[in-house]
Parts: C-alpha cells; sequence; structure tokens
C-alpha cells in the first residue's frame, strides 16, 4: 500500500482542501468553468482554455444562505453547492455550467440566474431520453450553442482544439480504467480510501496535471496478475455523489473491502467510452449519450438491475452498499427494484444515507458495522 | 470462567455476566448520565459483585450500544443489531424478526433459522417510533411515563394521532385535550401511533413469526398489543427486555471466549 | 356573512362523467379496446386517435388523496423501500398497484403507458416502475425544460419523439396512424381548453362566481378527457351555469374582500377546511395556476403541422417553462384578477413546482408589491401536514392584508 510522499499524498492533499487548486488557477488568471455533474462535456470547456472542476459542494456545515432559496426537501448536494456560492465560496469561477440532470437542478439553474448574479450560468440541457438519435442530434444542438456563448467570452474553440481535449480527457479515462482493473485484482495494494482519493482529486485539479501522478501511481501498483490473499469480505458500493473520503474509510474499517464503486462521482465519471466520430461535436454528444447509465437518464429496454448485479458477481463482490444522498428523486425511485435485484441474486443490501451533506457519524458507523458483521458470519 | 456483555446506551447502561452454559449469574442496569465510562465501570463492577466473581475468572468482554468503543479492556465491540439478534434468539430460539423499541432508537431485525442477522432496519433520526416520543407526550399529558401503557389500556376509543413529526403530534395532543378528548383515548391513540411507526420499519425488513420485542418500549404493555394487533401475530416480550442486548453481547463473548482456549 | 353559499349545480354531472370514465377504463377488456396510463401533461390526443382509453394515476391518486387514503397507500409503497421523501402521487400510485386495490377497486391495467416528462422528472422514474410492474411498453417523450425564449431545437426534438411515440401507439392499437383523426381530437381538445379558459376566466368578475377550490374539482375533466366530446359537453354546461350566477351576482364566497391566487398542486385531503378558513377571512381564491395550465392555446392552422403543434404545446406548458416565464405569468393574474395576494403551496413532493418559489415570492413581495403567503404541505400525504401551523400562517396573512 502506498504511504506517505507519491502520488496518494498529492491527491489526499487536493481532497483535503477540494477547491484550492481552482482558487489557485483563477488566482494564476486561469478561467476555471465548475460543473456539476457527470453529463457535461467538459471537453468543451477544456478546448476553450477553462479549467473544468467539479463542484461537489461542501461535505459538512449549515446552509442559513441557500435555506432562504431552497425548501428542506432538496437535496443537501445542491444545497450546499448554492450556498457557498452565496456565500462568496465559490468566486474563483468564470462560469458555472447546468446540465439537465433532474428537478432540482433544473430549478437551481433558474434560482441562480436571479440570486447568484455574480457567477454567471450557462445552461446545456442534456436529454433525459439518452440513446436515440433525436436526442444525440438535440444534445449536440445544446453543445454548439454552448460553444458559440463559449467563443463570445473565452475565444475560439475550433475543431482541432476541441479534438485534442477529447484526446487528453480519453487517454485520462484509459488510465483511469486501468486503475479500477488494478485494484479490482488487487486491493491489498490501494486502499479504498485512496483510491477514492484518486478519483475525486481527478475531477479537482486539470487533467493534464493529474495524469502524470496517475502514471506515477500505476507504475507503483503493478499489473493485475497474481492472487489478491486478501480475504476481508468485500463490497461493492454504489450510488449518486460522494466526495467525502471518510465514508470509503467508514466502511472499510468495519472490516471490508470496498471492492469498487459505481458512483456519480466515481466509475461513472469515467464511463464514456471512445469514439469515433469525424465530426468532435457529434462525437462528444454521442459519448455521453450512448452505453452511458444513470438513474438520472431513461432508455427503453434498460435493465440497470440487471446490468448492476451482474457487475456485482464478476467482482464477486459479497455484500452491496447503497451510499445515497437523501431527497435525490432519481435514486429514490430506482433502490427499491435494484435492491431486490442484488438481494434475489443472493447479495445482501445496506441503505446508507448522506443527510444534509454531512460528515459521517455514529449512525452511519452504526449500520456499516451491523452490515459487515452480518457478512461476516454468513462467510 | 465468565463472560460479561455491557451494553452503553444513551439512557442506561446494562451489564450481563453469564457462566460457561451460558446461564445468567448476574445482571445491572443503571443510568447512564453524562460519563458512560464511569456508567461502564460501575455496571461491570456491580455485575462482579452481585454474581461474587473476581476479574481474572472474566475470560472475554463484549461490548455494544451507543458507546460501546469506551468500554477500557473489551475483546471486542459488535453492534446492537447483532447483539439484539443474539440475546433474543438465546431467550426465544424460534424468533426470526426482533423489534427493538428503545429510548432514542428503534430497530427491526431480520434472523435467519440459526439466529445470525439476515437483514435489518433502524430508525435513529427521528424521535417518532421511540421512547422519546412517548417521554415527550407523558409530560404533556402528566402522566409517569410507566403509567401509559396502563392508562392507555383503560380506552375502549383510542384517538387517532395522525402526525409522523413528535412536535406536530405535541401541537396535536394539546388541540384534542383541548377539544375534550378523554387523556386515556389520547394516550392510547399515541401507543398505537408508536406501533404504526415501528411497524413501517418492520414492514421493510418482513415479518416472519415468531417476534420478539426488545428494548424499554417493550414494557408498555398497550405498544405490544398495538404491535401484535397490526402484525397479525403474538409477540414475546423477554422478563426484562433492557438486557438483551447484554446478554447478547455476552453471549457472543462466550463464544470468542471459547474459540480462544482451543 | 348573510346567507348560504350557492353550490354549483354542474358538479353532480362531474361526478357521473368521473364515473363514466373510470367505469368505461375498467371495461375496456370487456370491449377489445386498450387501455393507456398517462402522464397529466402528455400529448393524449395521440391516443385518443388511436381509440386507446386513457387513465391518468395522478388523478386516481389525487382521488385517495381527497378521500384521505393517501398515506394508506403511501406506506404500502414505502414498505416496499419507496422513501417517504418521493412524490406522494407515485407513492399513492404505486401502493394501489402494490395492494391491489384503491377507494375505486384499482385502475385497470394498461397496455400502454405514455409518459411526458413536461411536468417533472419523477414521472420519469414512476412510469419506469410501472413499465417493471407491467411489463407495458412504455412511450416516453421528453420535453426539455426552457430556461429561456421557447427553443426551436427542443420543439424540433419533441416533433421527432411525437413522430416516433404515433408507432408504437398505433401498434398497440392494432390501427395505423390515421391523420385526419388525430386532426379532429386535437380540434376537440383545443375547443375544451378554450372552453376552460373561458369558465375559469370568469372569476376576474367581482364578486367572483367561483373558487380555485372548485376549479380543483371541476379541472378532472380537462386532464382526463381532454380531446373527447364529452369533455366539450361538460365545460359548455359549467359556463353556461357560471356565466348566469355572473349575471345574477351569485358569489363563491359571501361579502367577498379579497381576491387570492394559489400556486402549486392543492392539498388534496384539505379542500373544504381551507376553503372554509379562508371564506372566513372573506377570502375568495379566485385563480390558480394550477388549474390554468390546462387552459393551453392549441392552434390548428400552423404550418408545421399538428404534430409540431403538439410539441410546442406540451413543451411550454408553465411547469416546463423557467423563473421568469412563471413570474410574468403569475404578475398576468395578478393584474387581469385583480388580486390582493398570491398564496404558494411549498409542496413536499413537488419538487418541479415548489423549488424556485421562495424566490418568485420574494420578487413578487420586494419588486411588484404582492403580498404573498408560503404554506408548508403535500398534495396526498397528510403525515406531511401540520394543520395548526397553517392555519395561524392563514389568519396572519390575512391580518396583514387587512391592514394594507
Amino acid at each position: 500500500m502506498p504511504e506517505g510522499g507519491g502520488p496518494i499524498q498529492v491527491f489526499e492533499s487536493v481532497c483535503e482542501d477540494p477547491y484550492r487548486v481552482a482558487r489557485e488557477a483563477a488566482a494564476g488568471g486561469r478561467s476555471v468553468a465548475g460543473y456539476l455533474c457527470t453529463y457535461t462535456p467538459e471537453e468543451l470547456f477544456h478546448a476553450a482554455g477553462c479549467f473544468p472542476v467539479r463542484i461537489f459542494g461542501r461535505d459538512k456545515g449549515a446552509t442559513y444562505h441557500a435555506d432562504a432559496h431552497l425548501p428542506s426537501f432538496a437535496c443537501g448536494f445542491l444545497r450546499s453547492v448554492l450556498d457557498m456560492a452565496l456565500a462568496g465560496e465559490l468566486d474563483f469561477l468564470e462560469v458555472v455550467v447546468f446540465p439537465h440532470t433532474c428537478d432540482t437542478m433544473q430549478n437551481l439553474a433558474e434560482i441562480w440566474k436571479h440570486s447568484v448574479a455574480r457567477i454567471p450560468s450557462i445552461t446545456i440541457t442534456t436529454p433525459v431520453s439518452v440513446g436515440t438519435e433525436p436526442a444525440v442530434r438535440y444534445f449536440s444542438e445544446e453543445i454548439r450553442r454552448a460553444r458559440k456563448a463559449l467563443e463570445e467570452t473565452v475565444g475560439e474553440v475550433s475543431d482541432s482544439l476541441l479534438m485534442k481535449s477529447i484526446a487528453l480527457y480519453g487517454a485520462h479515462r484509459e488510465r483511469m480504467h486501468r486503475l479500477y482493473e488494478v485494484r479490482r485484482a488487487h486491493p491489498e495494494r490501494l486502499s479504498g480510501r485512496q483510491m477514492m482519493a484518486t478519483v475525486i482529486a481527478s475531477l479537482l485539479m486539470p487533467r493534464e496535471e493529474h495524469l502524470p501522478h496517475l502514471d506515477a501511481l500505476l507504475a507503483e501498483l503493478g499489473g493485475v496478475s497474481g492472487q489478491t490473499g486478501d480475504d476481508r469480505p468485500t463490497v461493492f458500493v454504489v450510488g449518486n455523489t460522494c466526495h467525502n473520503l471518510d465514508y470509503v474509510s467508514m466502511i472499510e474499517d468495519a472490516g471490508c473491502v470496498v471492492v469498487e464503486d459505481d458512483l456519480c462521482s466515481g466509475y461513472r465519471a469515467f464511463a464514456m467510452a471512445a469514439r469515433n466520430e469525424r465530426d468532435p461535436i457529434d462525437r462528444l454528444a454521442r459519448m455521453y449519450l450512448v452505453g452511458t447509465s444513470c438513474p438520472t437518464k431513461h432508455q427503453p429496454g434498460w435493465d440497470t438491475g440487471k446490468d448492476l448485479v451482474e457487475k456485482a458477481q464478476a467482482l464477486r463482490a459479497e455484500g452491496v452498499v447503497f451510499l445515497l444522498t437523501k431527497f435525490c428523486e432519481p435514486w429514490g425511485f430506482d433502490y427499491p427494484h435494484l435492491k431486490e435485484a442484488f438481494e434475489g441474486a443472493g447479495l445482501p443490501t445496506l441503505l446508507a444515507a448522506i443527510e444534509c451533506n454531512q460528515p459521517p457519524g455514529e449512525s452511519f458507523r452504526g449500520r456499516i458495522s451491523a452490515f459487515i458483521e452480518m457478512l461476516q458470519t454468513k462467510s | 470462567m465468565y463472560y460479561i456483555g455491557i451494553d452503553v446506551g444513551s439512557a442506561n447502561t446494562k451489564a450481563v455476566l453469564i457462566n460457561e452454559n451460558g446461564a445468567v449469574a448476574a445482571y445491572v442496569i443503571v443510568p447512564s448520565g453524562v460519563g458512560l465510562l464511569s456508567a461502564a465501570r460501575r455496571v461491570l463492577d456491580e455485575a462482579l459483585a452481585r454474581a461474587g466473581v473476581d476479574w481474572d475468572q472474566v475470560a472475554a468482554v463484549v461490548s455494544t450500544g451507543y458507546g460501546r468503543e469506551i468500554v477500557p479492556n473489551k475483546t471486542k465491540a459488535v453492534t446492537e443489531i447483532t447483539c439484539h439478534g443474539r440475546g433474543a434468539f438465546a431467550l426465544f430460539p424460534h424468533t426470526r424478526t426482533v423489534i427493538d423499541i428503545g429510548g432514542q432508537d428503534s430497530k427491526a431485525i431480520a434472523l435467519s433459522v440459526t439466529g445470525a442477522v439476515a437483514g435489518f432496519e433502524m430508525n435513529d433520526k427521528c424521535a417518532a417510533g421511540t421512547g422519546r416520543f412517548l417521554e415527550v407526550m407523558a409530560r404533556a399529558l402528566e402522566v409517569g411515563l410507566d403509567r401509559m401503557g396502563p392508562v392507555a389500556l383503560t380506552s375502549e376509543r383510542p384517538a387517532v394521532i395522525s402526525s409522523t413529526c413528535t412536535v406536530f403530534a405535541e401541537t396535536e395532543v394539546v388541540s384534542l385535550l383541548a377539544q375534550g378528548v378523554a387523556p386515556s383515548a389520547i394516550v392510547a391513540g399515541l401507543c398505537n401511533a408508536v406501533a404504526d411507526r415501528v411497524h413501517g420499519l418492520v414492514a421493510r425488513i418482513g415479518v416472519r413469526a415468531e417476534v420478539t420485542m426488545t428494548g424499554g418500549v417493550s414494557k408498555n404493555t398497550a405498544v405490544v398489543k398495538a404491535m401484535e394487533r397490526i402484525l397479525g401475530v403474538s409477540a414475546n416480550v423477554p422478563e426484562e427486555p433492557l438486557i438483551v442486548g447484554a446478554l447478547g453481547a455476552a453471549l457472543i463473548a462466550r463464544e470468542l471466549g471459547l474459540k480462544q482456549a482451543t | 356573512m348573510g346567507g348560504p353559499r350557492i353550490p354549483i349545480k354542474t358538479t353532480d354531472t362531474l361526478h357521473k362523467l368521473m364515473f363514466k370514465h373510470y367505469v368505461e377504463a375498467k371495461m375496456a377488456g370487456q370491449s377489445g379496446q386498450k387501455v393507456a396510463w398517462v402522464t397529466s401533461g402528455a400529448p393524449v390526443e395521440l391516443l385518443r386517435a388511436a381509440g386507446i382509453i386513457p387513465v391518468y394515476p395522478e388523478n386516481h391518486a389525487a382521488l385517495c388523496g381527497a378521500q384521505r387514503q393517501g398515506p394508506h397507500y403511501c406506506a404500502v409503497a414505502e414498505e416496499r423501500g419507496f422513501s417517504m421523501d418521493l412524490c406522494s402521487y407515485a407513492r399513492t400510485d404505486l401502493g394501489c398497484v402494490f395492494a391491489g386495490d384503491s377507494p375505486i377497486g384499482g385502475l385497470p391495467k394498461p397496455d400502454l403507458l405514455l409518459c411526458c416528462n413536461n411536468i417533472c422528472g419523477t414521472v420519469t422514474k414512476w412510469y419506469e416502475e410501472l413499465a417493471r410492474q407491467f411489463g407495458a411498453p412504455l412511450v416516453y417523450i421528453d420535453t426539455p425544460f426552457q430556461h429561456g425564449d421557447v427553443d426551436e431545437h427542443a420543439i424540433a426534438y419533441v416533433h421527432a419523439q411525437i413522430e416516433a411515440a404515433v408507432q408504437t401507439i398505433g401498434e398497440v392499437a392494432g390501427v395505423p396512424f390515421a391523420p385526419e383523426r388525430l386532426l379532429e381530437t386535437v380540434r376537440l381538445s383545443a375547443r375544451a381548453t378554450a372552453l376552460w379558459r373561458e369558465v375559469l376566466e370568469q372569476c376576474a368578475h367581482r364578486p367572483s362566481p367561483m373558487t380555485s377550490f372548485d376549479a380543483f374539482a371541476h379541472m378532472a375533466p380537462i386532464v382526463t378527457l381532454r380531446g373527447a366530446q364529452e369533455c366539450i359537453d361538460y365545460y359548455e354546461a359549467l359556463l353556461t351555469e357560471i356565466k348566469q350566477r355572473v349575471k345574477d351576482g351569485v358569489a363563491a364566497v359571501l361579502e367577498e374582500r379579497y381576491r387570492l391566487g394559489w400556486d402549486n398542486i392543492p392539498i388534496w385531503f384539505k379542500l373544504g377546511a381551507l376553503a372554509k378558513r379562508f371564506a372566513q377571512h372573506g377570502a375568495c381564491l379566485v385563480i390558480a395556476t394550477y388549474t390554468d395550465a390546462w387552459a393551453m392555446q392549441m392552434s390548428l392552422d400552423t404550418p408545421d403541422g399538428v404534430l409540431r403543434e403538439l410539441a410546442r404545446v406540451y413543451t411550454t406548458v408553465y411547469i416546463n417553462c423557467g423563473m421568469r416565464k412563471r413570474l410574468s405569468v403569475l404578475l398576468g393574474m395578478v393584474e387581469k384578477y385583480s388580486l390582493d395576494g398570491i398564496i404558494l403551496h411549498s409542496n413536499r413532493s413537488c419538487k418541479a413546482y415548489s423549488l424556485g418559489q421562495y424566490d418568485i415570492a420574494r420578487l413578487l413581495q420586494e419588486e411588484h408589491g404582492v403580498p404573498c403567503l408560503i404554506i408548508e404541505g403535500d398534495m396526498n400525504d397528510s403525515r406531511a401536514y401540520a394543520e395548526e401551523p397553517v392555519n395561524n400562517r392563514i389568519d396572519a396573512f390575512m391580518e396583514q392584508l387587512a391592514r394594507r
């Protein structure tokens, strides 16, 4: 397991103060574009010379500013983002990008326009329908429109610049897939916390800065061959967004290994497959809409339960933890059938809610400990 | 050799001392107060004193409950879910569903045929469906907490309390009193409300007979009867519902101790 | 306040009409007709033109809510793992599905599901669950949110989806798409929405002949029978009666002193109590964004054809538009209906409708001098409703209006 120094230390330090890199970049004159959801074509902003940084909100503290704009039943994630904006903590952003994720996101975009005049916003309305030609056409149009808006403020965004950015992000994704592969085979070489730090840091620093550290880490970790020797119960964590490393630590400290995640802020952030369309806008639109999966999207004939069960079985996971931010409507509706699918396949599940974007406490620890005790008794 | 289970809760700290055969030699319940550590020490010393046993005869100690980590010299800390499951199964070997309604939280635990935890649901965020709900209401109605059960049972037409939130329910109670509804009817309604709320939790793990109720609130016969009515099945209630967690912990301590010895 | 309130006679017809609607749907299997479950904002005209009978889970859920069965069915869904934080229409409906019953014996099994997300994103997930439960094909129409001016690309996208939908609907119905039938159905819809609009406009008179609480009941046909002749017949009768009430000076609230607007879905299980409380203050709720939402303008003569028009109408409904549009609709209402204030129901179940209300209320008050009151509640789940605090707020608000 990597100790002090080296890439992990870089990543953990980034995670400790999530927006430090972005603040420094802005202070140094770079345009920083904040985005909130995986379904944002970051490459476009990168090509325009921006540093696209993922805004996770805060992971603790009250949200008095946002409470004046959002009722209690809006999710803690977006509430804390709005709070940060109103408290002046996001002033390093040149622009904020709103995709279409859910009812809360779409209304936050509206509230933002009226209450956070300081930080302009761009809306790229991602279709809810994925995988259909009309949706791809519409999304392409939205991306084209965003490009035009960027060109009016930041400067030219040529096709060739766009292709370069797509290539960079693609190369980074390949490395991330490799990392996931190695960790699957050898979880004893990288703790869940260290893995999460690597993933989250990649969304908080420029990809080109993250890449060399990632390569160094991959070199350290070695290949997939050989037995793992790790006999802790294996847990598959699925859910929406979580950037507080303590959640993963607490799960593993209960006596298991998080063999993999299917989180919006984790695996799904890198799930876009490489494509070869000649037009960069067409390529981008399809990268995000074809072959990706999320409860906020709809595709006829999808059986996300079957897909996730197959994945859990391939990972030889012994249990599944749903790590869900409370008040997430899309996940709330998917949870029952996914739970049924997992349990139907013999996989016990635990629902662990993240409330008001607070750090994990005794309640979380108690639940996860009880769950791991259950798995240990089973095996 | 002896084995100890200690359950450090937010309201009460309990210890159970068992012998090699798993029989209970002594048990102690003290209020936790603000000093959990001193409550833990007291309860351990007291249990040993009552059984006439010395520390060097104790082979293993397992702690559980909210304050399980602070117990010194423990062999292991195990969650209340596992411990309540074990304890209830030991007392009632056909138990498949354990319903624990404590002072601060409520839990539903599904057990396999062999008594292993197969699933669980917890409510540890909301006072409704816990002892706290009844405490607040007892104060509002000026009825002793331990009188709530007997008073409820005297009512033939319980009031219907529709609020799920303790704060809302309190205003509802005040409103009902002002309308002249008999306090006993209100108390009966409140007991039903607790059972209703907990039922929601239980339904999520599925009810399988036999059902055993544990925790302080299971001393309230009206709540138990309401629960039985809603579930459509009768419930076992231990003689001393407060010590089920500590008993389970003691049994786990015994397992660990015996394993170590071999 | 002197004299009893004169009830609206057409309400009797309403009950009969809705009863007939549900009975016909339940008998559909026997008559060989197909049944579809539809979201309230979907282009139902496509279904009616194909002879498929639509039923509306939202209307059914509201019915359960009005009969105070919301908590019962919600609990059934919650036992299956659906969180209490989810939309109570969906929980109620899914609860009825899981329980296999409802106050009207449950809805008939769907042969098709038609879901349009113009009203919210929740319906997407709700209908996905229904598709899993029934194994019925789900026809999905994604209408992108209109943040600013109407977006032609979005309309084109919706148009393309409607064209695809027409194919699937034809297959399920077993009849090929008949453009003339669709045109006729849209003509019937357009006439019905125009009549409904006229009904609502009668409330611009002082005193108002009808309250929004009445309108919440009378809106059932425009939602569930839009595109059918009976819908037109109904609103013609209602309009006649309401116009007569205006002529005769019949007031819905005797001694009307204040005129208010309502934003968001009603609190179905408290309509009577709330109507009474406002009436006691001499306040008449004369218009609501919810009832107004089905008063769409539908044009039959557009050059791009009827499918394009359906795309436009259904993409630009109130709740699919941004704050600026909503604010302008509300201000228009203040003007047209001479409103003294607006009640905004912060509906725990509906993020689509409720998020942004705090800012809208602030803008209305601070920039336009329109007094606003926000009340917290839920449309169907009475467990999330605290009557005393809400009544207190209403009283305080009315005292505030009295002092102006």
